[in-house]
């Protein structure tokens, strides 16, 4: 039973931080986008209009929850529910210190992304099931994007696995603070990983699913009250997901370097979160300073270039990767790294 | 015991949403109810023990052939109506079902391992289970068949959605006369 527990637990706290991370980054992407389009965002109520966020939370608890007549009502209902699982259930496996990780499983980087998959089918739904041209069209680019950047970002990962000889990811955190930040043998995988998250998370310059200005607010359109705010928290907690994916693999997770990892203690979150949180400032300012990509540009960016430069990419650094093991092994190089599984 | 009521719900839970995957007249419906089996498939080898497996069976599975499945439909279907094809009930795609059952049926009985076999309580480290997949007398070919899926998968929801308009139109104009027969008793 205490097992049982323990994971009630765990889903309990998994969902406040994804809650209070939704939350943060609402309030970070006003002020970001603030200032990079020189206004000043939030700014009444609470200082510097840190509690702007409670009357919108309100605003969604209370609004009335209405369904388009001609809507597909089983799926509308369910949609925002599939957008929304499989985002709470990758939270699960990102170590965000020694042993604090709800899931150690032994395919850590796979379970995130494969259940990351499953969130361009949620979104396809809410948009097919509203029963509305604008809904139907985000959808159709969700679906669109997906096979375009899933291969690449798959493909992206496997350095740092390649490197570290695991998927555990807290086996991938451990090996670069006994070795180097992925992110400077591999920078290539780094920046297209950064690129793939931008796209799966639905971020300005790939936010063709909900592109306002053309499609009012894509697959969301037909959504109100807490529908809608369901997919509103997945899309920030999405935004979360990838960041500490991202630190994960490349920067160190939540380690530092010099800095022996077993004395971070209660540290360790910290430095984790305060790393993700830098990546999405980056997003954000991306967001904020790049105009939008065209379904076709970012098809062709995806199949023509992503594909092909990952592909060569990976097979060039595994060569290189054998080929410094070897030697190093042989004492050519002095074993630097101490690199591989 | 709590291994027990799982593998029951699981197993619910497949049959129910394989079921509803064939019988559902809304192709868009079959492509949700096949994503709801996949996942509890993936669900039930993990439970067994098989991570990789299970892994690759959310990822191709429930991700892969689920999009493609979905963006296949929409490329060939514009509205939400003409989603809507008759489900065709034909004695060969009952053979061929039998026929498969008794196949994997037979794998099962000539297998008596298969009763004694327990999961593997220590996660084997993927660098060996690389090396056994790919070694010379290894998996590498049954490996390089199963990547035929995502095509299979392809042409597979290509054919699903062929003909859809005159599907579409035998049907309403089939709701169309029985409309007109209600009409008349009226």
């Amino acid at each position: 039973m205490s097992m049982l527990l323990q994971a009630i637990l765990w889903c309990l706290l998994l969902i406040t931080v994804m809650l209070v991370c939704g939350a943060s980054i609402i309030y970070m992407l006003r002020k970001v986008l603030g200032a990079a389009h020189l206004r000043i965002g939030p700014n009444t109520l609470g200082p510097a209009g840190i509690l702007q966020l409670f009357p919108d939370v309100i605003k969604l608890l209370t609004k009335e929850d209405r369904h388009p007549n001609l809507s597909d009502k089983g799926l509308y209902c369910l949609a925002p529910i599939i957008v929304f699982t499989p985002m709470l259930v990758a939270f699960a496996f990102i170590p965000f210190g020694s042993g604090i990780v709800a899931a150690d499983v032994n395919m850590g980087v796979m379970m995130i992304l494969a259940f990351l998959t499953l969130v361009p089918l949620g979104i396809f739904a809410a948009g097919w099931s509203s029963h509305s041209k604008y809904a139907l069209i985000g959808a159709v680019r969700s679906v669109g994007a997906a096979i375009t950047y899933e291969v690449p970002l798959l493909l992206s990962v496997l350095p740092p696995i390649m490197m570290a000889g695991s998927m555990n990811l807290s086996d991938i955190v451990l090996t670069q603070a006994n070795s180097v930040w992925f992110i400077v043998p591999a920078l290539p995988s780094a920046i297209i990983f950064f690129l793939c998250a931008q796209m799966e998370t639905n971020q300005a310059p790939f936010d063709m699913t909900e592109a306002e200005s053309e499609l009012v607010a894509g697959f969301s359109t037909e959504y109100s009250a807490m529908r809608f705010g369901f997919i509103f928290l997945t899309e920030f907690a999405g935004n979360f997901v990838m960041a500490a994916l991202a630190a994960t693999l490349f920067l160190g997770g939540w380690t530092l370097p010099g800095v022996d990892p077993h004395s971070m203690g209660i540290f360790a979150p910290m430095v984790l979160v305060i790393k993700s949180y830098l990546i999405i400032f980056l997003f954000m300012m991306i967001r904020g300073n790049f105009s939008r990509y065209r379904v076709d540009q970012m098809a062709q960016l995806g199949w023509k270039k992503l594909i092909p430069l990952t592909l060569l990419w990976t097979m060039v650094f595994a060569i290189g990767m054998r080929s410094f093991q070897l030697l190093s092994a042989s004492g050519a190089l002095g074993g630097i790294f101490g690199l591989g599984g | 015991m709590l291994s027990a009521i799982v593998f029951c719900l699981l197993g619910f839970v497949i049959l129910i949403s394989a079921a509803n995957c064939v019988s559902s007249e809304n192709v868009i419906h079959g492509a949700y109810w096949l994503l709801l089996c996949a996942v509890a498939v993936a669900g039930m080898t993990w439970f067994m023990g098989a991570e990789y497996l299970a892994v690759t069976q959310l990822l191709l599975y429930a991700g892969a052939v689920s999009v493609l499945t979905i963006f296949t439909v929409m490329v060939t279907h514009r509205s939400h109506e003409s989603a809507c094809t008759e489900v065709k009930l034909s004695w060969s795609a009952l053979i061929l079902a039998l026929a498969f059952f008794a196949l994997i049926a037979y794998g099962v009985i000539a297998t008596p391992e298969l009763a004694t076999l327990t999961a593997a309580h220590e996660p084997i480290p993927l660098a060996e289970f690389g090396a056994e997949l790919f070694a010379v007398d290894g998996h590498a070919f049954a490996f390089e068949i199963a990547s035929l899926v995502l095509l299979v998968a392809l042409v597979a929801a290509v054919w699903w959605t062929k003909d859809s308009d005159l599907d579409g139109e035998r049907i309403q104009k089939s709701k169309r006369k029985k409309a007109a027969k209600e009409d008349n008793h009226a």
